[in-house]
């Protein structure tokens, strides 16, 4: 009777889908240099890039403060980024400079630094090119596990039947739109392994590392084999799909990264995507944060993009007085507001808990924020007037020093948007020229907030 | 990983830049549009209503479809993750593990069908893809499995002839075409690699392989060129037997119906008919048919209804369970349980009730929510039909009160096949507030939609049928006042004119361009492409008509169509 090596519900033993599980845990020690700066070896700390994103805009009178400069006023709805405003920098007075449907305007430049392709039918826009965080990707992200993680709190993704330009912060291109996952657990098992009982056999792991290697290898050539058959559009799919084959075989390869010493694997939620209903919004946010930036200490990636929520699927935050979505209310709400002011004030609280979680992980003699360069923005300045104009932003952190912290910075001249975007991009040491198109097209980065 | 682009791409230019002159504006729920908006694209040249001057397909974004060709372009179509999951239950007799294994799928044009002629799999979905195979082989092939029966033989050795036997048969199962002779010794030779210790194993991993071909993961739609010397291509029998499988049943093609496609029975209407009706008559055909009006009739907004308690503290899940449950019966029954007229879904009075249903409706019924009772609502009552559920009152209205435009909006969008361009970017969206102290009705606060000269041109046509609906509230419980104040639910489409849902779900019912809606809409959704404004449906709307309005008929006459099987160049 030959000795059966496939037990069931045991088949994820060894099979290491996660990264950790493949290098063993837990990860190197970094080691440093003298002023923590590098590492002992001098490999550089390397910098990471993301995106915080909510729907629908801010109230401008209550969000910008009127004092450009270190000295800016804390106003009401920067009120929770208080303490961490050493961190930051708030952006004014940029503009997004194309008329369209509004939002998917917003969106498609802040994504894209272009305006949107309308397919027709209904609010059906998809974005003409790949975002600019896979720019980012491709610039700091080569060797980690991940290019990118792409995280939300809060989606309805499928119900509001707009354009695939609605979806996602991030898009590989035209018809790749990079969802936001909202299952906790479903990122953690896809960053950190699925966690079996690893029971005591001998027998070999199914599947094995070097067979599903082979198999890879198979599904390679029946992928190019069959791209070549193709028209253009079909290639561009099956190119995302090589992309994400090669991304399983990088990670086979389990080469461990230095990590950094702040580095564990945390443990796995149990929670799904939160209840469309009642979403537990806090718990969420604060669960995304620690595994984005679990991620970002492990070096698993250097990217990521982070959508709390969209204007078209939004959240009715009870719990805050509101009988309708936030988008709603940008809408119906009458006088100045106040529900919507308290859910933009509660929205900038969650980003401070980001902020506060990213700080409190050590980077080199610092935190994992003076390593990190984030945008922060809305695609609307406010909801109820949709104005391109005062598209409230932010940058959080010192991208390993190349950005200043702690000014407000307002543009006098209504500057594209895309500044922010090409000032990132500079800030995180891309050697790039320009950013956008037509009207958002800029060569130059906001000067006042990089050193 | 020199050499290597991180996301290798293709051009961005290659679909020509249209003028977005249409679509300007918010994406709102209650917003303001362009003046002149008669309810088709302003510039097509044609009047309101007529069946062929409604669809729900390209504005002047429109790309790949090259002017009048009824159909999509050769290429590839995704596996939405029920047919994934519907097609390894058949293909293996296992279940694909847990709930949020994949990201949802991706519609387009409200359409998962045509989001998976257009779209990507995401990284973390090819990921899953590959654990999955080997989860499911894994648990097939393992001791006291079912792989005796799977493959069919004991293998005595890794080069025992019965592996090349089951891989051949699999695989055509899988790739739903005969594997190549290549391709079999490609996954002969892997058994044999990675039979260790035995054979099972090597047969697992091959199994796994073949799961994460891309000739599984895609149905592959290229054609032929047409024998018959027409400008566009002809699936191949194959191609059509996927597509009619998927279509009417969900899931894969089975050996019968790839038989009749090899010996090419599937080439003349009688050999297609037989396997249709086949197919038909299947169980999986009533649940796969559903989909398509689940998408079309927005049935699953019911699952994400949201209230606010103080408002409507009888709203609870198991309330919006007995909702959807209603909703979904109802329209199963009429679509494919007993077919009946689709349309008479907007004026039908026979409906299930639970205890709480009943007593939202006001109508005699069970004690409890776990008794369902078929009941035909009053014949005077305000409620007949679709617009009458309280499923789709409650997920067309806000958590607190109602939404004329978007109830409004899915009359004249999704029931009309009428387009409503975007408001513009300049102006003021947020609704005068009602005077001090003073209650208005929801007609009043809107009034300014229809008296702006920037918004009434397309509230004009929106609006109405939402106000319609004005005496069920945010729940869909009927009330005869607002706030004390008298509702008026008068309108008018097209000049015939309605007081109340029940009215207008009769004016629907009997409306042209309602069936020609189902038609277009249907028959985008069988091709898996959105149609051009100038592509006549006419034949298929009038084959629709005279068949009595029954959905089989149209799945019949959408597949019997020559336009089912022609697909055109590769974009």
């Amino acid at each position: 009777m030959k000795r059966h090596t496939l037990h069931r519900r045991t088949l994820l033993q060894g099979a290491a889908y996660g990264m950790l599980a493949a290098v063993g845990l837990p990860p190197l020690e970094a080691m440093l240099n003298g002023n923590g700066t590098a590492h002992a070896d001098g490999t550089p700390i390397p910098v990471r890039f993301g995106i915080w994103y909510w729907g629908s805009g801010v109230r401008r009178e209550r969000f910008f403060p009127s004092t450009p400069g270190p000295n800016w006023e804390i106003t009401p709805e920067l009120a929770p980024l208080e303490g961490v405003r050493s961190e930051i920098n708030v952006l004014g007075g940029f503009s997004v400079r194309e008329g369209g449907i509004v939002h998917h305007i917003g969106t498609a430049v802040l994504k894209t630094g272009r305006g949107y392709i309308d397919h027709g039918g209904f609010f059906n826009t998809d974005v003409r090119a790949h975002s600019f965080d896979i720019d980012v990707a491709r610039h700091l992200g080569a060797d980690t596990a991940f290019p990118a993680l792409h995280v939300g709190v809060y989606s309805d993704g499928q119900f509001n039947g707009e354009g695939l330009n609605t979806r996602a912060l991030s898009h590989n291109g035209p018809g790749s739109p990079n969802l936001a996952e909202t299952s906790p657990r479903a990122v953690f098992d896809r960053l950190f392994g699925v966690q079996t009982d690893v029971p005591s056999t001998d027998a070999a792991p199914f599947p094995s590392a070097e067979h599903r290697r082979s198999v890879l290898d198979i599904v390679n050539e029946q992928a190019r084999a069959l791209r070549a058959r193709l028209g253009t559009a079909d290639q561009a799919r099956i190119d995302e799909h090589l992309e994400a084959i090669r991304g399983i075989e990088r990670r086979l390869e389990a080469n461990p990264s230095t990590g950094n010493a702040a580095c564990q694997s945390p443990a796995r939620p149990t929670q799904g995507a939160p209840d469309l209903r009642r979403p537990d919004m806090v718990l969420h946010n604060e669960l995304m944060a620690d595994l984005t930036a679990m991620a970002l200490a492990c070096d698993l990636t250097r990217v990521f993009t982070f959508r709390h929520h969209g204007w078209t699927d939004d959240p009715v935050l009870e719990d805050l007085g509101a009988n309708a979505t936030h988008h709603t209310l940008t809408h119906t709400e009458g006088g100045n507001q106040p529900t919507v002011h308290a859910i933009n004030v509660f929205t900038m609280s969650q980003l401070a808990k980001l902020i506060e979680r990213f700080q409190s992980v050590s980077v080199g003699g610092g935190t994992l924020l003076d390593h990190s360069a984030i945008m922060a923005y809305s695609e609307v300045g406010e909801g109820w007037s949709h104005s391109l104009d005062d598209i409230p932003m932010m940058t959080i952190g010192r991208a390993g020093g190349a950005l200043r912290t702690g000014l407000y910075h307002r543009s006098t001249t209504r500057e594209s948007v895309t500044k922010v975007n090409l000032t990132m991009m500079r800030a995180v040491g891309m050697d790039v020229e320009a950013f956008g198109e037509g009207p958002h097209r800029v060569t130059d980065p906001v000067g006042a907030i990089m050193t | 990983m020199q050499g290597r682009s991180l996301f290798g791409r293709r051009r961005s230019s290659r679909r020509p830049h249209w003028r977005q002159s249409r679509f300007v504006g918010p994406a709102l729920l209650i917003g303001a549009t362009l003046a002149g908006c008669t309810g088709v694209i302003a510039d097509s040249g044609t009047g309101s209503g007529g069946p062929d001057a409604s669809g729900g397909g390209e504005g002047g974004g429109g790309e790949e479809l090259s002017g009048d060709f009824r159909g999509s372009s050769a290429g590839l179509r995704l596996l939405s993750v029920s047919e994934y999951r519907a097609t390894l239950r058949d293909l293996l007799g296992v279940e694909v593990p847990g709930t949020d294994t994949f990201q949802a799928d991706t519609p387009v044009q409200g359409f998962t069908a045509i989001g998976a002629t257009r779209v990507a799999y995401s990284a973390p979905k090819v990921e899953r893809f590959e654990q999955v195979a080997y989860e499911l082989a894994g648990e097939v092939f393992a001791e006291g499995g079912r792989r005796q029966d799977l493959v069919g033989c004991e293998p005595s050795s890794s080069t025992d002839p019965c592996i090349r036997e089951f891989l051949a048969s699999f695989a055509r199962r899988a790739f739903r075409r005969p594997a190549t002779a290549a391709e079999l010794d490609t996954y002969a030779g892997l058994v044999a690699s990675t039979a260790d210790p035995d054979a099972w194993t090597g047969l697992a991993y091959a199994v796994a392989a073949i799961l994460q071909s891309p000739s599984f993961l895609y149905r592959v739609e290229l054609g032929e060129p047409d024998a018959a010397g027409g400008e566009h291509l002809r699936l191949t029998g194959f191609e059509l037997a996927t597509r009619l499988a998927y279509l009417v049943t969900g899931s894969t093609p089975d050996d019968e119906l790839l038989d009749a496609a090899e010996s090419g029975a599937l080439d003349d209407e009688q050999g297609l008919s037989e396997q249709l009706e086949r197919l038909l008559a299947s169980p999986a055909a009533q649940t796969a048919l559903m989909t398509f009006l689940e998408e079309q009739l927005d049935l699953h907004h019911v699952h994400k209804i949201v209230k606010v308690p103080e408002a409507f503290p009888d709203f609870t899940p198991a309330l919006a369970e007995a909702m959807a449950h209603e909703m979904y019966e109802v329209v199963r029954d009429v679509a494919v349980r007993e077919p009946d007229d689709l349309l008479s879904l907007f004026s039908r009075r026979d409906t299930y009730v639970n205890g709480p249903l009943a007593a939202l409706y006001g109508v005699p019924g069970p004690e409890s929510a776990n008794d369902w009772i078929p009941v035909t609502l009053p014949e005077d009552g305000p409620r007949a039909g679709l617009l009458g559920f309280a499923g789709f009152l409650a997920s067309h209205s806000g958590a607190a009160e109602t939404s004329v435009t978007k109830r409004g909006f899915f009359v004249v969008s999704k029931l009309l096949c009428r387009e409503i361009p975007a408001p513009p970017g300049d102006v003021i969206t947020v609704l005068p507030e009602p005077p001090a102290g003073g209650h208005v009705t929801m007609r009043e606060r809107v009034e300014q939609h229809m008296s702006d000269p920037s918004c009434k041109g397309c509230h004009l046509a929106m609006d109405p049928p939402g106000l319609a609906l004005e005496h069920f509230d945010a729940l869909g419980v009927y009330r005869e006042t607002d706030g004390g104040l008298a509702i008026d639910a008068t309108g008018e489409i097209d000049g015939e004119a309605f007081d109340g849902a029940r009215e207008l779900g009769e004016l629907l019912a009997a409306h042209p361009d309602v069936s020609a809606c189902f038609a277009r809409r249907f028959h985008e959704y069988a091709l898996g492409t959105a149609l051009g404004k100038k592509t006549s449906v006419t034949d298929l709307v009038g084959a629709f008509e005279d068949s009595g309005r029954r959905l089989p008929d149209l799945v019949r006459a959408v597949v019997l169509h020559d336009s089912f099987r022609l697909v055109s160049a590769p974009r």
